[in-house]
C-alpha cells in the first residue's frame, strides 16, 4: 500500500503515464478509425492527442493550484455533499475502466490463445499480476512499468515490419476526409490515451512537480507515436479496407512476421503485449487505490481485495465481445470527460476558493 | 507476501489450461489443405499431414471430407482423422480452379477469421480439383511428402520468378483493395510429378484468366519484384550466331512508373532496366562492343514485346495486378471518384518497356 | 553468590573463585593455576583449549613470577606486561566472558579487580582459495573462520587509516563477534548506522551464522533471494569496501557478508576486472544469457510443446515430435521428472567425497539420460533443456542467486503447463515485481535497472575499461562517487 516512501521522480511518472495508456489502444484503435474515417484516421489520432493534451495542462494547472491532487481537494472546491458524489462518480469510473480493460484482455487472450477458456479462470489469473504489483505500492508499479519500453521497442517491430513490406501507396489520398469524420474519430481515439487522467489522483508522491506538465505531454507524444505507427502499418501492409475486417490489425501484422528460428512469432509477442495490459489495469487499480485512500482514510490490504473483486464482478457483467468493446468506446468518451472536461471546469471554481484552499492546507 | 500466497491459492483454485491443449505429437499437423466446391454446391476440404508414428505404413495422412460449409468439413475431419488435424503450419491453401472461377474470397474470409490460420501460406490454384492434386502427391515416391514438396515448389518458382508469390494477406490485401487484384501460383500434376505451370489472375476474388511461365517472369518484373530467374529467347538471323536461342540469367531489375492523364484517362508506362548475366557464347564474340551493343538491344525489344504480351492478357483477364487502380487512385483522386475502375481498367493504356544491360557472360565453346 | 551485571568482585579471592567456579565448573578444559605473587594468593584461570600455552607459561607466568615489585599495582598503571592486551575487569560477567573467550583470567586476595591477559590461540586452517569462488587471474586466497586472521587480510590490501572496523557481540548465549568494516569517507553514514540499530536490535541465543544474521536484519523474510551477498574471496570483499559498502564477517565464519547488495552483483566475479573490458564484457553477456536460460528454457520448452507447436521452425518439427511421441507422458511431467532427477544428481555429489562426488555428477547424468531415452520415459531433446539449464545455472557466480533461480524455475514451469506463454508472462511479471521490491538494508535490490540509473549501468550489462569506469555505484549511496585518480 502506499506510504510516505511511496514518492517517484518524474521520470518514473513518465513511465507509469505511458504504460498505462498503452495496452489496448494499440491493438484496437486501427480497425476503429479505418471504419470510422478511412486511411486519414491518423490525423485522428494526433487530434485526439492535442485534446487530451489540453486536458493535461488544466490537470497540471489545477494540481498546482490547489498544491494536492485535483481528487483530494474535490470536497472542498465543491462542498461537501458534491464532492463526495463527485468522487463517488470518479471512483466508479475507474472501476468501469478497469473491468472494460480486463474484458477487453480476456477476450484478446481468448481469440489469440485459448479459445476454450472459461472467460473466468482467464480473469482471475490475469488478474493476479496486476494485484500483485499494485498492492506493493506506487513505487513498485512505476518502477515495474520500466518494462514497457523495452516491450514497447520489440513490439514496435511488429508495425515496422508492416512499413517495410507494405505499400505506403495504400495511404494516399491522405486528406480526403471531413473534419465531422475527423473528430468523431478523434473522439473514439481517445480512449486510447485513457491513463492521463490519473494525474487527478496522484500529486504530494509527485517530486519534480515543476515538470508535472511535460511528463504528462510526454507520455501522450510517445503513446501517438505507436498509435500512429501501428495505424500506418496497417493500412501499408493490408490496404485500405481490409483492416476494417480484421478484428486486431497489429495482431494480423505481427502473423505474417516470420522469423528464421521462431515461425509465428505473433504467439511470442503475445506474451509481451500480456504485460503491457498489466502495467494498465495495474495502473488504473492502483489509481483506485489511491482514491479510497483519499476519500476514506483506509490503508489497509482489505481495500485491495475489495476493488478487486468488484473488478471482477464488473467485468462479468459487462457481458459478450461485442458488448465490452462498445462499452469501450463510452468509457472513452466519458474517460475524456474525466481528463480533459472535469479539470477545465474545475480550474475557475479552484481559482474561486482560494482561501479555502488555503485553510485547508493549514488545517492538515 | 499473504497477499501472494492467498493470490497463489486462488491461480491453483482455477488451474486448468488443460482444455487448449494441442500438444506436438497428439496432433496432426497438416501442411497443405485443399478447398474444392463440387457440382451439388457442397464443398470437399483435403488436408495431408505427415505421421508420426514410428508404428504406420505411410508417411503421408491424406483426409477428405465434404460439407456445407468450410467448418462443418473442418469438423467432419474429426470423425475421420488419425489424430486431431490443426491448421497452425498449413504451408499451402489449394483450390481447384472450377471453384476459384467462382470465387474464393468467403473461403479465404473463413480462414483468416481463425488466428490459428498462417496468414504466410500460399495461395495457390490446381487444374482440375484441389484435392485430386493432393491425393496424386501423395502417391507419388518419388517425391518429397506432399505438404513439403508444393511448399518447396513454390518457394523455388516464385524466387526465379515463374510464378507470382502470393501468400494469404496477399491475396486478401489485394482482393480488398479497390485497384489491385491477386495473382496466385497455378499447378498441375501428373501421375508422377506435379508442375508449376505459371499464374492465375483473378480479377476480385474470381479466377479470369492465366500466364504461363515466361510471362510470369515478366509480370514480376512489372510489379517490382525481385527475381533470378532464366529466360531463353529465340535470336533473328541478324545477330549471327550458332545457337538459335539465347539465355540469360536476371541479376537485377529496376522498376519505375511513369504516369500521366490521356483524354482524362490515365495512362502508364513501366520502365524496367534489367542487369542479366548471358550465357552461352563463344566468349570472343562478347568482346565485341557492336555484338554486345546489338544483343542488348535485342534483348530489350524482346523483353519489352514480351512484357506487352503479358500487359495484355492481364487487362484482357480484368487483372490488375501491377496496382496501376492504386497508383491512379492515389494521383487523381478526384477523378478516380468517377471512374468505374473494374470497367476502365481493360481499356487504359498501359505500355512497358524494357532495357537490358548484359553484366556478364559466361561462354561455351 | 548471585550474580548479575552489576554483581562486582570482592576483595576476597575465596568468594570470586567461588564464584567462578559455580559457573564454570564441569566446561570442557577449564583449567586453574594458582600462584602466590608478593605474599598474595592468586589464581589464573584459562581454557585450556583456548590459550596459547606458550603465551600462558613463557609470557603471563613468567613475568609474573619473576617480578620483584609491586606486579598488581603495575599492572594497574602501567601495563608492563609483555603481553599484548590487558583489560582490567570489575564484574564477574566480565570475568566469565572473558574466560569463554580464551582469555587467562587473573584473581588475587586483596584486590576487587581480575586482569584479563588476550592469549587466544584458536584452531584455524591456513589461508586457500575458497572451493566456490575460483577464479584465474586474481589472488587466491580467502577468508578463514577467524576474525583477527580475516582482518588481517583486509588490512593487508587496504593500508589506510580511513579503513574502519567496529565490534558487536551478538547471541545472548553464543556472544559471537561480528565485525563490520567500511571505508570511512566512502561508505554512508546513514547506512552505516542504519546497519548498527539493526545489529543491536537482536536478541536471539545465537546468531551465529552470517545467513542467520542476514535474516535477522535483511528483512523480507519471504524471499528465495539474498539480500546481502557473500563472498569468501578477500579481493571482492576490498572491492566492496572500496565501493563504498559495508563488509560484515562472523568470527567463525569464512563467509563475509556485504551490505547492501543489489542484484546485479551476482553476475559480477573478481576476474571481470583482471582482465581486459572486452572479454569481460562478453563473459558478462554470457552470464545474463545463461541466467536467462536456466530461468526460461525448461518453461517455455514446456509452453511451446503444450500450446505454441506453431513457433517451431518446420524443419524441426517432425524430427521433434517423433521423439516426443515415444514419451507416454505430457511434456510437463516429462520436464518436472527430469528436473528433478538432476537435482537429485546434483545435490548427491555436493556430498559427496570429491573425486567421487564429481564422477557421480557425470556419470549419473550420462547413465540415467541415456537409458531414460531408451526406455521412453523422455525425449532427447529434455535431457539437452534439462542439461543446457543446469549448466546454465552454474555459470551463475553467487551460489544463492544460483539456488534461487533453481528454485524459481518451477512455478514458472508449472505456469508455463497451465496457460503456455501467457502463464510464463504472467510468472515473469510476479517475478519481477518481487524482486523490485525487494530492499537490501533500506536500498533497491534491482538498481541499476530499477530505478533506473544510467551511470551504474557501465557495469552491469557490459564492462568498461577501467579509465571509463571512474565513478561508484549509486547503491551504497557513497559519500564520494569519484574514485581518486592515480
Amino acid at each position: 500500500m502506499s506510504n510516505d516512501l511511496d514518492s517517484i521522480n518524474s521520470g518514473q511518472l513518465l513511465t507509469f503515464l505511458f504504460a498505462t495508456e498503452v495496452g489496448i489502444g494499440i491493438l484496437v484503435l486501427p480497425r476503429t478509425l479505418i471504419k470510422e474515417v478511412g486511411t486519414g484516421g491518423w490525423i485522428s489520432i494526433i487530434l485526439a492527442a492535442f485534446l487530451v493534451g489540453i486536458g493535461v495542462i488544466c490537470i497540471t494547472l489545477l494540481n498546482r493550484m490547489i498544491g494536492d491532487s485535483g481528487f483530494a481537494a474535490l470536497p472542498i472546491l465543491l462542498g461537501k455533499p458534491l464532492g463526495w458524489v463527485f468522487s463517488v462518480a470518479l471512483m466508479l469510473y475507474l472501476v468501469a475502466i478497469s473491468s472494460i480493460v480486463l474484458n477487453l484482455f480476456v477476450e484478446v487472450v481468448r481469440i489469440w490463445f485459448f479459445p476454450a477458456a472459461s472467460r473466468l479462470t482467464l480473469m482471475l489469473f490475469l488478474l493476479v499480476p496486476s494485484v500483485y504489483m499494485v498492492s506493493k505500492g506506487l513505487r513498485v508499479v512505476a518502477l515495474f512499468d520500466g518494462f514497457i519500453y523495452l516491450i514497447m521497442a520489440l513490439l514496435a517491430l511488429v508495425p515496422l515490419h508492416g512499413i517495410i513490406d507494405g505499400n505506403i501507396l495504400f495511404l494516399r489520398p491522405v486528406l480526403q476526409v471531413t473534419i465531422g469524420k475527423l473528430t468523431s474519430g478523434a473522439l473514439k481515439s481517445g480512449v486510447s490515451f485513457l491513463g492521463f487522467e490519473l494525474l487527478l489522483f496522484f500529486y504530494p508522491e509527485v517530486l519534480g512537480k515543476k515538470r508535472l506538465f511535460l511528463t504528462g505531454a510526454g507520455s501522450i507524444a510517445m503513446a501517438t507515436f505507436f498509435y500512429v505507427g501501428a495505424f500506418i502499418a496497417a493500412i501499408a501492409l493490408f490496404g485500405p479496407v481490409q483492416p476494417a475486417h480484421l478484428t486486431y490489425p497489429l495482431l494480423e501484422i505481427s502473423r505474417t512476421i516470420s522469423l528464421p528460428i521462431v515461425e509465428r512469432v505473433d504467439l511470442l509477442f503475445g506474451g509481451l503485449w500480456v504485460t503491457a495490459i498489466t502495467t494498465t489495469i495495474s495502473g488504473f487499480l492502483i489509481g483506485l487505490v489511491k482514491a479510497v485512500e483519499t476519500r476514506f482514510h483506509v490503508r489497509n490490504r482489505i481495500s485491495l481485495a475489495v476493488i478487486s473483486i468488484v473488478t471482477v464482478i464488473a467485468s462479468l457483467i459487462t457481458g459478450s465481445f461485442a458488448e465490452a468493446e462498445a462499452l469501450a468506446d463510452m468509457i472513452g468518451i466519458v474517460g475524456l470527460a474525466v481528463g480533459v472536461v472535469f479539470p477545465a471546469v474545475l480550474l475557475p471554481v479552484a481559482w474561486l476558493r482560494k482561501g479555502a484552499i488555503k485553510k485547508w492546507h493549514q488545517s492538515k | 507476501m499473504t497477499v501472494l500466497i492467498a493470490l497463489c491459492v486462488l491461480m491453483a483454485g482455477f488451474a486448468t489450461g488443460c482444455w487448449n491443449e494441442k500438444i506436438l505429437e497428439k496432433v496432426g499437423i497438416a501442411l497443405v489443405t485443399s478447398i474444392d466446391s463440387l457440382p451439388d454446391g457442397r464443398l470437399r476440404f483435403a488436408s495431408a499431414a505427415p505421421v508420426i508414428d514410428s508404428d504406420a505404413r505411410e508417411k503421408i495422412e491424406f483426409v477428405v471430407t465434404e460439407g456445407h460449409t468450410v467448418r462443418e468439413c473442418r469438423e467432419a475431419l474429426r470423425r475421420k482423422a488419425g489424430k486431431e488435424i490443426v491448421a497452425g503450419k498449413v504451408q499451402s491453401l489449394i483450390f481447384g480452379e472450377a471453384t476459384a472461377h467462382q470465387g474464393i474470397g468467403p473461403f479465404m474470409e473463413v480462414l483468416v477469421r481463425d488466428t490459428i490460420n498462417p496468414l504466410l501460406a500460399w495461395v495457390t490454384i490446381a487444374e482440375g480439383e484441389g484435392s485430386g492434386l493432393l491425393e496424386k502427391g501423395k502417391a507419388m515416391k518419388e517425391k518429397p511428402p506432399i505438404g513439403i514438396y508444393a511448399n518447396d515448389l513454390l518457394e523455388r518458382t516464385s524466387q526465379s520468378g515463374e510464378t507470382v508469390r502470393t501468400t494469404v494477406y496477399n491475396f486478401q490485401t489485394a482482393f480488398y483493395t479497390p485497384g489491385l487484384d491477386p495473382v496466385t501460383p497455378l499447378m498441375r500434376a501428373s501421375e508422377t510429378e506435379i508442375v508449376v505451370v505459371g499464374s492465375a489472375l483473378f480479377r476480385h476474388d474470381r479466377m479470369s484468366g492465366r500466364i504461363d511461365n515466361k510471362q510470369s517472369m515478366m509480370l514480376n518484373l512489372l510489379m517490382g519484384n525481385r527475381i533470378d530467374g532464366r529466360v531463353t529467347l529465340k535470336l533473328p538471323q541478324s545477330l549471327e550466331t550458332p545457337k538459335g536461342f539465347v539465355t540469360f540469367q536476371i541479376t537485377q531489375s529496376k522498376r519505375k512508373i511513369r504516369k500521366h492523364l490521356n483524354q482524362g484517362k490515365p495512362a502508364f508506362l513501366i520502365a524496367v532496366e534489367l542487369t542479366i548475366d548471358i550465357e552461352g557464347f563463344r566468349i570472343g564474340r562478347l568482346f565485341e562492343p557492336t555484338f554486345l551493343e546489338k544483343m542488348e538491344r535485342f534483348l530489350s525489344n524482346s523483353v519489352t514485346s514480351e512484357m506487352q504480351k503479358t500487359i495484355r492478357l492481364i487487362q484482357e483477364a480484368g487483372c490488375d495486378a501491377i496496382g496501376t487502380g492504386v497508383i491512379a487512385k492515389a494521383s487523381w483522386y478526384k477523378q478516380w471518384q468517377h471512374w468505374n475502375w473494374e470497367e476502365l481498367y481493360p481499356r487504359i493504356e498501359l505500355k512497358a518497356s524494357a532495357k537490358v544491360n548484359i553484366q556478364n557472360s559466361g561462354g561455351t565453346d | 553468590m548471585a550474580e548479575g551485571r552489576e554483581s562486582n568482585l570482592s576483595k576476597d579471592l575465596r568468594y570470586n573463585e567461588a564464584g567462578i567456579d559455580t559457573i564454570v565448573k564441569d566446561c570442557p578444559g577449564i583449567a586453574r593455576h594458582r600462584l602466590r605473587l608478593q605474599k598474595r594468593d592468586a589464581v589464573l584461570f584459562f581454557m585450556e583449549a583456548l590459550v596459547s600455552k606458550d603465551f600462558i607459561q613463557r609470557d603471563v607466568l613468567g613475568y609474573l613470577l619473576s617480578q620483584d615489585g609491586p606486579v598488581l599495582r603495575d599492572l594497574e598503571r602501567y601495563n608492563n606486561v609483555p603481553i599484548g592486551t590487558i583489560n582490567k575487569l570489575d564484574h564477574m560477567d566480565q570475568v566469565i566472558d572473558a574466560i569463554m573467550d580464551g582469555q587467562a583470567v587473573l584473581i588475587a586476595d586483596g584486590v576487587n579487580q581480575a586482569f584479563s591477559f588476550k592469549v587466544n590461540k584458536k584452531p584455524q586452517r591456513s589461508i586457500e582459495e575458497p572451493a566456490t569462488e575460483k577464479d584465474i587471474r586474481g589472488p587466491h586466497n580467502g577468508f578463514i573462520e577467524r576474525l583477527e586472521a580475516n582482518t588481517a587480510l583486509i588490512q593487508s590490501y587496504l593500508k589506510t587509516p580511513a579503513l574502519k572496523m567496529r565490534r558487536y557481540e551478538t547471541g545472548l548465549r553464543s556472544k559471537t563477534t561480528v565485525g563490520v568494516f567500511y571505508i570511512e569517507g566512502l561508505a554512508n553514514p546513514k547506512i552505516i548506522d542504519e546497519f548498527d540499530a539493526k545489529i543491536k536490535a537482536v536478541k536471539t541465543d545465537s546468531a551465529f551464522s552470517p545467513s542467520y544474521l542476514e535474516e535477522l536484519i535483511g528483512g523480507h523474510a519471504w524471499t528465495t533471494f539474498p539480500l546481502f551477498y557473500s563472498t569468501e574471496r578477500v579481493d571482492k570483499a576490498v572491492a566492496y569496501l572500496l565501493e563504498g559498502r559495508l563488509v560484515i564477517l562472523v568470527d567463525g565464519f569464512p563467509q563475509s557478508l556485504s551490505v547492501p547488495s543489489a542484484f546485479v552483483m551476482a553476475l559480477q566475479t573478481a576476474d571481470d576486472y583482471n582482465i581486459r573490458a572486452i572479454a569481460a564484457s562478453v563473459i558478462r553477456l554470457l552470464r545474463f544469457g545463461a541466467l536467462f536460460i536456466s530461468l526460461f528454457l525448461p518453461a517455455l520448452y514446456i509452453a511451446i510443446l503444450t500450446f505454441h507447436y506453431e513457433t517451431i521452425p518446420l524443419s524441426l518439427l517432425i524430427p521433434l515430435a517423433e521423439t516426443r511421441s515415444k514419451v507416454p507422458f505430457p511434456p510437463v511431467v516429462e520436464a518436472f521428472t527430469m528436473e528433478l532427477i538432476f537435482e537429485v544428481i546434483r545435490e548427491s555429489g555436493i556430498r559427496l567425497p570429491s573425486p567421487i562426488g564429481q564422477t557421480v555428477g557425470v556419470v549419473g547424468g550420462l547413465v540415467l539420460g541415456q537409458a531414460a531415452v531408451a526406455a521412453g520415459i523422455v525425449s532427447n531433446v529434455m535431457i539437452i533443456v534439462v542439461a543446457l539449464t543446469g549448466m546454465a545455472n552454474f555459470i551463475i557466480p553467487n551460489f544463492e542467486v544460483a539456488l534461487a533461480i533453481r528454485l524459481v524455475r518451477f512455478p514458472l514451469m508449472i505456469l508455463a503447463a497451465m496457460f503456455g506463454i501467457v502463464g510464463i508472462s504472467v510468472g515473469s511479471t510476479i517475478l519481477f515485481t518481487h524482486l523490485i521490491s525487494l530492499k537490501s538494508l533500506g536500498q533497491p535490490y534491482m538498481i541499476p535497472f530499477f530505478p533506473f540509473n544510467l551511470r551504474d549501468l557501465k557495469d552491469a550489462f557490459i564492462i568498461m575499461p577501467a579509465a571509463i569506469r571512474r565513478s561508484r555505484p549509486t547503491l551504497a549511496q557513497p559519500q564520494q562517487y569519484r574514485r581518486k585518480k592515480n
